[in-house]
């Protein structure tokens, strides 16, 4: 690969990295999520810094063909997200039903209150 | 075990769902309220006068702030029971199809303490309901596990015309499944020792709207039941929760 590409990669890791911390001060992103894609870009910088790392890794791992551990690790890291994404929206989803209900439920005691003030105050 | 609900006279409710059902909740609403029992409306963001033709009938209506689904409008009218001490909860449709005077039949087994929960079947006994040659199919398909589960000896799963006593009132507004829970909440029941019993009700073809249950989404679901069995199975041990 030329110097290039790794320039490259490192370029766009760099913009993700800032992406996230912008979105952060925003408030729009949740510190815990902000760290792991944070730790994702500094990851990918690392690698585009010493690319020789994952040859070193895939000759431990018996891996004739260094980039295809590259690939399996990032789909596994893509994987696990995803993952992890489809247990908090499901707790999520739990949490909101459950708030609709208890807020419906609220508001018909409330409104029979009400109407049952009404009535002895006649 | 619990203690048993044994009690001449129950205080009734009936939990009716409703989405965009203006034609005829308000009847449903008042035949039951002249079988003599309460009822509550769930309105699960209906768009039309759901709420306001259920209320002019006389009904508790419980207005969501938006769509939950058939099971979580359902448990929002068994959470409303719990709150309100009822001893029995019916779920009725808000389509019509679910004559009130079945009401008696769906509490008897409960207030004599002999059942958790009856089931109201169209095939039990004597029944006008046929339903098309598909949602035939698609109820057969989609109660298969259940009704393996169970031995063939509930003849209709998929019936929404049901009654609780006090103890699964209070289990299901606490847990209860999200969408298609009649086959599910069974599913969920089949391992721990609950009493249901099944009586013969009538149901009059529908009279406004259209079934939800498809052959496609019947396979789907049968699949959705299997994990849902899979998930109640208590390995080994006890099967009292």
């Amino acid at each position: 690969m030329s110097s290039i590409t790794y320039m490259l990669t490192i370029g766009i890791a760099l913009v993700f990295g800032v992406m996230v911390f912008v979105m952060v001060r925003r408030g729009r992103m949740h510190e815990k999520y902000a760290l792991l894609w944070l730790g994702a870009a500094v990851a990918v910088m690392l690698l585009a810094l010493w690319p020789q790392t994952i040859d070193g890794l895939a000759d431990f791992f018996h891996v004739q063909y260094a980039p295809s551990l590259l690939f399996f690790l990032a789909i596994m890291f893509c994987l696990g997200i995803l993952l992890h994404l489809s247990l908090v929206v499901s707790r999520m989803a739990e949490q909101i039903t459950r708030l609709a209900q208890e807020s419906a439920l609220l508001r018909q005691e409330l409104e029979q209150g009400r109407l049952e003030n009404k009535e002895e105050g006649q | 075990m619990g203690k048993s609900y044994l009690q001449s006279d129950p205080r009734v409710i009936a939990v009716v769902p409703a989405l965009n059902e203006e034609k005829s909740v308000g009847e449903v609403a008042r035949g039951l309220i002249k079988a003599g029992i309460d009822v509550v409306v769930i309105n699960d963001g209906s768009t039309d006068h759901t709420s306001e033709v259920a209320r002019e009938a006389g009904a508790y209506v419980v207005d969501l702030p938006f769509n939950l689904g058939i099971g979580g409008a359902v448990q929002t009218g068994f959470r409303f029971a719990l709150r309100g001490g009822y001893d029995v909860a019916i779920q009725v449709d808000g389509d019509g199809q679910h004559d009130p005077a079945s009401i008696a039949a769906l509490i008897g087994p409960i207030a004599e303490g002999k059942a958790d929960m009856v089931l109201g079947s169209r095939f039990l006994g004597e029944s006008p309901f046929k339903g098309t040659f598909l949602r035939r199919i698609g109820m057969v398909i989609f109660s298969g596990m259940i009704s393996l589960i169970y031995g063939g000896r509930l003849t209709d799963t998929t019936s929404g015309y049901r009654a609780i006593n006090r103890d699964l009132i209070a289990l299901f507004a606490d847990k209860y499944p999200s969408d298609y829970p009649e086959v599910e909440v069974l599913a969920q029941l089949a391992f721990i020792n609950k009493r249901i019993v099944e009586v013969p009700v009538v149901m009059r073809e529908r009279s406004h709207g259209s079934s939800s249950i498809t052959l496609s989404r019947s396979a789907f679901y049968m699949l959705k039941v299997s994990l849902a069995i899979f998930k109640n199975i208590r390995l080994g041990g006890s099967t009292h929760v």
